[in-house]
C-alpha cells in the first residue's frame, strides 16, 4: 500500500487523472504478480505463532506439542489444498491487513483504503482471470466425465482416418484370386463327378486348406483371435498341445531288412512317377526331421561298423575268459603248492625233533640209531 | 617342416565359439523335443553387404545358433559336418555369390534336402534401422527363439510343402500350456506370392500396449517416473491433455486380443492390448529355385528354371490333378528328371 502511493506520488504531473489510474493499475497488477511469486510464509510476518521452545519442557508437554505440531501440519495440509481458501500470498496479505484494520480503533485513510480495497479485489480478480485457464467455475468434473470426452475424441479423430487403405486393397485382390481359382476347382470338380471318382485333387485339397485356415496338427497361434476370417491360408510354427507325443512309434527293422528295403527304393526311384512320389515323401519327412534310412551306401557302412564292433567285443570276452580261467589255475596251483609244502615242513620238523635226541657230542653225523 | 605340419593340422580347424559359461540344451526341457540348432554361414567370397546379410541372419537365429562362428578359407562343408555333429546343429544356412547372383541354401544337415533359394531382393537391418524414426532392438529380444508364420504356401505344390516343413521346424517347438507371452518377442513372417513365386521374409518385434490407457499414464504405469508437472495448473490438464489415446489409436479390432496372463506391468490378464510390431532384421525376397534331396549332392527333384524336368512347377499341378482323376500313367512327360 505505501508501495502503490509512493509510485502515484512519483508520477509525473502533466498526465490526466484518467491515465493516471491506468498506469497505477498496471504497476499494481504488476507488483501483485511480483508478490504471487514469494511464498506466504517468507512474505508476510510471522506475527501469529510464537517461537516454539521445544528443549525446556517436560515430556508431557513435549508430546502435547508435537501432537500440535502434528495437528498443525495436516490443516495446512488440507489448507494448501482447499480450493475455497485463500492460498496464494496476495490473499493471505490481503487477509492480515483486514486483520489488522479490524485491531486498530481507527485510522485516517479509511476511506481510500475502502477504495483500494474494492480496487485490489478487482485486479485480483482479474489476475486470476488471466493466470488460471480452466478450473473455476465447474469445480467438480467428474472421473467418468472425462472418460466420456475422451472416448468421444478418440471416435471422432477414428473415423476421420482411413485405417489400412493397402490391406483392404490387398483383400480386394486375394478375394479376387480366390474366386477364380474357385471356379476352375469348381469346374475340374464337376468334371471328376462325371467320371464318378474320388476327388483328392491338389486344387481341392488346397481348397480346404484355406477354408481351415490351420493344419491337423497345428493349432492356433494362442495371440491371434480365431474369430478374425483369414483371406489367405496361413500355417504356424510348431506348436506342441498334449504332453505326450506320438506313442506309437514306428516299427525298427533290423539292418539287413533295411538294407533290402533300401535297395527296393532305390530302384524304385529309377521309375519316374512312383519314384519322384518317394523321393518327396522322404524328403518331407527328413526335414520334419525323422531319420529316413534309404541310402544303401550308407546303411552297408553301418552294417559294416556292427559287425565289426560284434568281432571285437566277441574278441575281447575271448580275452576275458581265457584271463579269469589262466589267473584261476595259476591260484590253484600256487596253493597246491603250498599245501604240499606245508606238509613236507611237517614231516622235516617231526625228523629233525627225533633227531634232536640223538645230536650227542661225539655222535654227530650218525644216520642209523 | 614345422610350417608344412602347421598347415596341414590347420585345414581341418573350423573355431566356434559359444557363448562359454551356459551350455545349450539339446533337449527342450518343456516340450521334450530336440531343440534344433543352426549354422549360418558363408560359401565362397562375398561382397560387403551379403557379408552383413549373413551376420543379420545368424541375429535373427539366435539363440541356438553359433553367433560367433569363425570359417577358414579352406574349410569345406565336410569340416562343418563334422563339427555339427557332436554340438547337436541340425541346420546349414549357406550364403553364396556365384556369377553374382546371391543365393540362400537351407539345409537339413545329417543327410537332409537342401533348398535353394534365389536371394532376388534383400534390405539389410541397418537399412531398416535407419529408415524408421523410432528402432527399437534391444538384445533382449534375441534371448528367445522366433515365432514363424507362414502364409499362402497351402496352395498345391510339394515344393511348397517342403517349405513350410523346413522352415517350421528350423525354430523349436512351443508349448502352448507352459509358454511365457513376455518370452514371444519376435516374429518371422514369410508370404509365398503364388504369381510371381516369390517368398517374402519378414522379421518383427512384438510389442503389446493396452488398450484404453494414454500414453503419458501408461508411462507412469511403467517406468515409475515423476512427470514433470510445472506448466500445469491442476492435475486432470495432465491426465485430459494427453492428446486423446495414441495415434493408432483408431485400430481394428482384429490387431487387439485379450491376454490370458499378464505379461509385464502395463498388459494385465484378460485386459485389451494391441499387438504391434516393429520390423527388425533383413528382409529378404527368395525364389525357390532348386530342391535336392542331400546335402547339397543328390538327386536333384524341384528345379524352377528346367522347363524340360518332370518337377517344373506348373506341371507338376496338372500333372498331379491328371494322375489322381484318371489313375493312370500321364501321357505327356519325359522319362527322366534333370540329373547332374
Amino acid at each position: 500500500m505505501g508501495k502503490k502511493r509512493a509510485v502515484g506520488a512519483d508520477e509525473p504531473t502533466t498526465t490526466s487523472p484518467l491515465d493516471l489510474k491506468t498506469l497505477i493499475r498496471e504497476h499494481s497488477l504488476f507488483f501483485d504478480q511480483l508478490v504471487e511469486l514469494i511464498p506466504a510464509r517468507f512474505f508476510l510476518p510471522n506475527s501469529s505463532s510464537d517461537k516454539p521452545w521445544f528443549p525446556g519442557l517436560s515430556k508431557s508437554q513435549k508430546k502435547n506439542v508435537k501432537a500440535q505440531t502434528r495437528e498443525n501440519i495436516l490443516k495446512s495440509r488440507r489448507d494448501r489444498l482447499d480450493p475455497t481458501r485463500p492460498t496464494s500470498t496476495l490473499d493471505l496479505l490481503k487477509k492480515s491487513m483486514d486483520e489488522e484494520r479490524d485491531s486498530s480503533s481507527d485510522e485516517e485513510d479509511d476511506e481510500d483504503e475502502a477504495v483500494e480495497e474494492e480496487e485490489e479485489e478487482e485486479e485480483k480478480e482479474v489476475v486470476k482471470a488471466q493466470s488460471m485457464a480452466l478450473s473455476t467455475d465447474e469445480r467438480p468434473v467428474t472421473y467418468e466425465e472425462l472418460r466420456e470426452r475422451l472416448r468421444r475424441r478418440i471416435e471422432e479423430l477414428s473415423a476421420g482416418r482411413n485405417t489400412r487403405p493397402e490391406s483392404k486393397l490387398k483383400q480386394e485382390r486375394k478375394k479376387e484370386m480366390k474366386n477364380k481359382k474357385k471356379v476352375k476347382v469348381q469346374t475340374k470338380r464337376n468334371q471328376e463327378n462325371n467320371k464318378e471318382k474320388e476327388d483328392t485333387s491338389a486344387g481341392n485339397t488346397g481348397k480346404r486348406k484355406r477354408d481351415d485356415g490351420n493344419d491337423a496338427n497345428i493349432s492356433k497361434n494362442n495371440k491371434k483371435k480365431n474369430k478374425v476370417e483369414e483371406p489367405t491360408d496361413i500355417t504356424y510354427g510348431q506348436v506342441r498341445i498334449d504332453g505326450k507325443e506320438n506313442k506309437k512309434r514306428k516299427k525298427k527293422l533290423c539292418k539287413e531288412k533295411e538294407l533290402e528295403r533300401a535297395k527296393r527304393l532305390e530302384e524304385v526311384k529309377k521309375d519316374p512317377e512312383k519314384g519322384k512320389k518317394v523321393s518327396w515323401k522322404a524328403a518331407v519327412s527328413k526335414a520334419a526331421g525323422e531319420k529316413v534310412h534309404d541310402d544303401p551306401k550308407l546303411l552297408k557302412q553301418s552294417i559294416k561298423r556292427e559287425k565289426k564292433r560284434q568281432e571285437k567285443n566277441k574278441q575281447k570276452w575271448r580275452e576275458r575268459k581265457e584271463t579269469v580261467a589262466k589267473a584261476k589255475a595259476e591260484k590253484q596251483s600256487k596253493r597246491s603248492e603250498n599245501i604240499k609244502e606245508r606238509i613236507h615242513q611237517k614231516k622235516m620238523r617231526k625228523i629233525e625233533k627225533r633227531e634232536k635226541k640223538l645230536m650227542r657230542p661225539g655222535f654227530e653225523g650218525r644216520n642209523e640209531a | 617342416m614345422a610350417r608344412w605340419r602347421d598347415r596341414r593340422r590347420q585345414r581341418a580347424v573350423v573355431k566356434t565359439q559359444v557363448a562359454k559359461n551356459k551350455k545349450q540344451p539339446g533337449v527342450d526341457q518343456v516340450t521334450g523335443g530336440k531343440i534344433p540348432k543352426s549354422f549360418v554361414f558363408a560359401r565362397g567370397k562375398l561382397p560387403g553387404p551379403l557379408k552383413q546379410l549373413e551376420l543379420d541372419l545368424r541375429k535373427l537365429m539366435l539363440p541356438y545358433t553359433a553367433l560367433k562362428l569363425k570359417e577358414k578359407k579352406r574349410n569345406n562343408l565336410k569340416d562343418f559336418l563334422n563339427v555339427a555333429g557332436p554340438m547337436g546343429v541340425t541346420h546349414f544356412l549357406m550364403i553364396s555369390n556365384p556369377k553374382s547372383i546371391p543365393y540362400l541354401r537351407v539345409a537339413r544337415t545329417p543327410q537332409g534336402p537342401t533348398l535353394t533359394f534365389q536371394i532376388k531382393e534383400y534390405a539389410l537391418a541397418a537399412d531398416i534401422a535407419k529408415s524408421q524414426p523410432k528402432y527399437r532392438c534391444t538384445p533382449e529380444l534375441f534371448k528367445n527363439s522366433p515365432l514363424i508364420v507362414l502364409s499362402g504356401f497351402g496352395g498345391g505344390g510339394q515344393h511348397l510343402k517342403l517349405t513350410t516343413i523346413m522352415f517350421q521346424n528350423i525354430f523349436p517347438a512351443i508349448d502352448i500350456n507352459s509358454v511365457k507371452l513376455s518370452s514371444c518377442q519376435r516374429i518371422v513372417l514369410l508370404n509365398y506370392n503364388a504369381e510371381e513365386r516369390l517368398i517374402d521374409f519378414r522379421h518383427y518385434s512384438i510389442r503389446l500396449q493396452p488398450v484404453g490407457v494414454s500414453k503419458r499414464i501408461r508411462r507412469i504405469v511403467q517406468t515409475h517416473q515423476v512427470p514433470d508437472l510445472r506448466n500445469l495448473q491442476d492435475v486432470s490438464e495432465f491426465l485430459t491433455k494427453a492428446g486423446y489415446g495414441s495415434e493408432s489409436e483408431g485400430d481394428d479390432e482384429a490387431a487387439t486380443v485379450s491376454l490370458p496372463t499378464d505379461v509385464d506391468r502395463v498388459n494385465k490378464a484378460s485386459n485389451k492390448s494391441a499387438v504391434r510390431l516393429q520390423e527388425i532384421g533383413p528382409r529378404l525376397t527368395l525364389r525357390l529355385v532348386k530342391v535336392e534331396e542331400g546335402l547339397c549332392s543328390g538327386n536333384v527333384i524341384f528345379d524352377e528354371f528346367d522347363t524340360s524336368s518332370v518337377y517344373s512347377v506348373e506341371k507338376e499341378t496338372d500333372r498331379e490333378a491328371a494322375e489322381d482323376s484318371e489313375k493312370e500313367t500321364s501321357e505327356d512327360e519325359p522319362a527322366d528328371s534333370a540329373e547332374d
